[in-house]
């Protein structure tokens, strides 16, 4: 696999997929809020039935110390990246007491030469989101606008 | 985000290795210093043939020295008592490291005694110009010469191999150089004075004839050959040595180590062989007997057809040379007594507490102690009388040899062997059996000789076995009592429990202050039954250039440490031993790393930025796979990149015959 940068997240993450948002109870509700965004996107019903099948493994994704979470799968059928964007206003507080600040979910093609994209969004996303307080009082316009520039 | 918690740096005296010239020169030291006392002994012994035989003993050297390059190949940290162990068992085993220590104990006193004969004499004939008179017998000037030596390096090997080789290098090049400037000069005499070869002549001494003359053979035809054989043998010493520096010899292993075998051997026919033969050629032999017994190669410079200051002057070079050459000697006899103890203390047959290292050299000093301790006892009884030392020689090298020379044969059988595997020359195919001839051969010509010693060297006899019985007996009380503590180890020769030191960094920056080379490796491991990707990195990098570090990571929940970390657990030693035993295998530099955290991902990587490697190379893990491992440390990249990182690390994930790639940049 060749060498790679970080990548700008706009190029996978569109404006409306940003949402500020609070009140999950748990993962699941925070990760099928996350795929319903993302869902908009997608005209396919037979790739939005192969995620909502995958999308367990999706809750067993880190949670980073930072407040970061980052649920993601690779999919057969999907022939470009999808992602949406939860920044929650005030976390949800799991087990141990970590704490989820920002939500981004990203469903990946599975396929090898997409994989290389796929670490780089991976890498592009911790960088972007490495202090979460940056981003807790924007709203989504300045989230994309921030997240431009970067 | 406090991810790193606390680093250690893990580090035995074994982990760097030494070249094929270091780990030559180290048998050199011993084996060629033979060659100041040899020669002088063995004619007091057996009369004016001795030339002959010593020639034919580094003949012989030459063919074992192939034996040990076969027992080396076999097991990196080999040696007699591996080889015994793995052919006939512990007892055997357990009788031939015995019978070898008793030599390494003689061999050290030996050189000493020897090197402060050659000075002691040296000072007869200068100090006299400058009217001072020392009033002292050779010999005890000798014995107070030799305790300084044995105590100069018991302290150089406290402190570890690597220090006193870089020594033994210099002592044989300089040494070298004064022995070719004796062969050009030796051979200028014989052209000037005429050349008479020396009498093929035997005639025993009633102390050599031992309890032949009681038994009533008389010592003629092929048993006086092998007895004056027998005689000669103390020119063999240190050979046991070079199974014990093997595993500290550097990439590739097996191909330096022929390369050690070759400059040794020739070193040894070349000095030993040459220059004990003009010395029998050109000083007469009753001179030899009555006044250069003691210092056969300082009589050679007085014969030399040279003018008187001339031969004075060659005098003091051969004094310095035997200085050196002799004192390395001791030197060798402490790291290959070191070296034994060490492969019979790890297999639980000593107690586990003697291998302690030494707080700051990483050496284990209880054993180097000893074994200084009892060469000094020995000194003071000889008196600095270099026959008795003589006659009591040769018992442990010969057996100990010989039971090596037997375990390899019945080891072809047990068809042991492996990636490197070199084998004695002379094999015989018959049907389905490859006979190993040349081994047998040998075996027969050492067993020969070592059982007509046991009836002609009474003191070695008496000695040797009373010695190695009672070596034997504590070995084997020590084994009872430690056997419930230590497992055994397994039949491929494996170590048990690696003695390893570590020492405590502040931060990671001081920790890589020592990493300098242009490429840099980071290797993490966690599963000792994992370590393909290292062996990856051993097999294709080559430390000349590349600094290898192997981290493992002590996953920690919380912030602050909790309790004393001085020990490591068994799966951690465990882990350990195999990086070290790897390292060792392919003779290349890893430097191993603990250090305590709570992310694994991010260490590795915040490491790598630290430390400036350029490359990462991981193995799989049973739990996630490779892809997901890439995925957890693409995260962790963002996380700790620094915003001017401009190089790259190339991160590759190993396993089986597999290698994923990843360039972090």
């Amino acid at each position: 696999m060749k060498g790679t940068e970080t990548i700008g997240l706009c190029r996978v993450l569109k404006e409306k997929n940003i949402t500020i948002k609070e009140g999950f109870k748990n993962i699941s509700e925070l990760v099928n809020f996350s795929l319903s965004i993302i869902y908009s996107d997608i005209s396919d019903e037979v790739l939005k039935k192969m995620i909502e099948t995958k999308k367990e493994q999706m809750y067993l994704s880190t949670v980073f110390d930072n407040g970061l979470f980052i649920p993601h799968i690779k999919i057969d059928l999907a022939k470009d990246f999808y992602a949406s964007l939860v920044i929650l206003k005030s976390p949800l507080i799991l087990e141990e007491n970590k704490k989820i600040h920002i939500c981004f979910t990203l469903i990946s093609p599975l396929n090898k030469k997409f994989f290389e994209k796929h670490l780089k969004i991976l890498s592009s996303v911790a960088s972007t989101f490495k202090n979460p307080d940056d981003f807790k009082n924007l709203t989504p316009l300045e989230v994309y606008n921030k997240i431009t520039q970067k | 985000m406090k991810k790193v918690k606390k680093i250690f740096i893990l580090s035995t005296a074994v982990l760097s290795f030494i070249s094929f010239w270091r780990a030559a020169s180290i048998v050199i030291s011993d084996f060629g210093s033979s060659a100041y006392y040899a020669g002088g002994i063995a004619a007091k012994s057996y009369g004016p043939a001795f030339p002959y035989f010593i020639f034919m003993v580094m003949i012989l050297a030459g063919f074992l020295l192939m034996a040990y390059v076969e027992s080396s190949s076999l097991f990196t940290r080999g040696g007699i008592y591996v080889v015994v162990k793995n052919a006939f068992g512990k007892t055997l085993a357990k009788f031939g490291v015995s019978s070898l220590v008793f030599d390494y104990l003689l061999t050290g006193p030996v050189s000493a005694i020897s090197a402060g004969l050659y000075i002691a004499y040296l000072l007869d004939v200068i100090l006299p110009y400058f009217k001072i008179s020392v009033g002292l017998s050779p010999r005890f000037i000798a014995v107070v010469f030799s305790l300084a030596v044995i105590f100069y390096f018991w302290y150089e090997n406290i402190k570890g191999v690597k220090e006193s080789s870089s020594k033994n290098v210099k002592i044989t090049i300089f040494t070298s150089i004064v022995g070719f400037i004796l062969v050009v000069l030796s051979v200028y005499t014989v052209f000037k004075k005429g050349f008479k070869l020396p009498p093929f002549e035997i005639s025993f001494t009633e102390e050599s004839l031992g309890w032949i003359k009681d038994i009533g053979l008389k010592p003629v035809g092929l048993l006086g050959i092998i007895m004056a054989f027998g005689q000669s043998i103390l020119a063999l010493s240190g050979l046991e040595t070079l199974a014990q520096v093997f595993r500290e010899i550097e990439d590739p292993k097996v191909k330096n180590l022929k390369k050690s075998v070759l400059i040794i051997f020739s070193f040894g026919i070349l000095f030993n062989g040459l220059l004990t033969f003009f010395s029998a050629a050109i000083i007469p032999y009753d001179k030899i007997i009555n006044e250069y017994a003691e210092n056969l190669l300082s009589g050679l410079c007085m014969e030399l057809a040279l003018p008187y200051s001339l031969k004075i002057i060659m005098k003091i070079l051969v004094v310095i040379s035997a200085f050196l050459m002799l004192v390395g000697g001791v030197n060798t006899s402490i790291v290959g007594a070191n070296g034994i103890l060490n492969r019979v203390a790890e297999d639980g047959i000593l107690p586990d507490k003697i291998r302690k290292l030494h707080p700051k050299y990483g050496t284990t000093y209880i054993i180097i102690t000893v074994v200084a301790a009892l060469q000094s006892i020995i000194v003071i009884l000889s008196g600095g009388d270099v026959f008795i030392l003589g006659e009591a020689y040769a018992f442990g090298v010969l057996w100990s040899i010989t039971l090596n020379l037997f375990s390899l044969i019945v080891l072809r059988f047990k068809k042991f062997g492996g990636e490197y595997y070199s084998k004695f020359p002379l094999n015989i195919r018959i049907d389905k059996y490859e006979i190993p001839l040349g081994l047998i051969i040998l075996f027969l010509i050492v067993f020969a000789t070592s059982f007509v010693n046991l009836f002609t060297k009474k003191i070695a006899t008496i000695g040797g076995i009373s010695f190695s019985l009672l070596l034997y007996i504590i070995f084997t009380y020590f084994e009872k009592k430690e056997e419930g503590k230590i497992d055994i180890h397994d039949i491929n020769g494996d170590v048990e429990d690696e003695k390893v030191n570590i020492n405590t960094e502040d931060d990671i920056s001081s920790l890589f202050k020592k990493i300098t080379k242009p490429n840099k490796i980071l290797v993490p491991v966690r599963n000792p039954n994992n370590l393909s990707h290292l062996k990856y990195v051993l097999e294709n990098f080559n430390d000349d250039d590349t600094d290898i570090v192997v981290l493992y990571i002590k996953v920690e929940k919380g912030y602050e440490i909790a309790f004393n970390y001085d020990k490591l657990t068994s799966d951690e030693k465990e882990l350990f031993k195999n990086v070290i035993l790897m390292a060792e295998k392919y003779g290349k530099t890893v430097n191993p790393v603990i250090i305590f955290s709570n992310d694994p991902f991010y260490i590795i990587l915040y490491v790598a930025v630290s430390g400036g490697f350029n490359r990462i190379c991981m193995g799989v893990s049973g739990s996630l796979g490779a892809e997901a491992q890439l995925e957890n440390l693409a995260v962790e990249w963002g996380f700790v990149r620094p915003n001017d990182f401009n190089s790259k690390i190339e991160v590759n994930i190993i396993w089986e015959s597999r290698i994923l790639s990843y360039s972090l940049s």
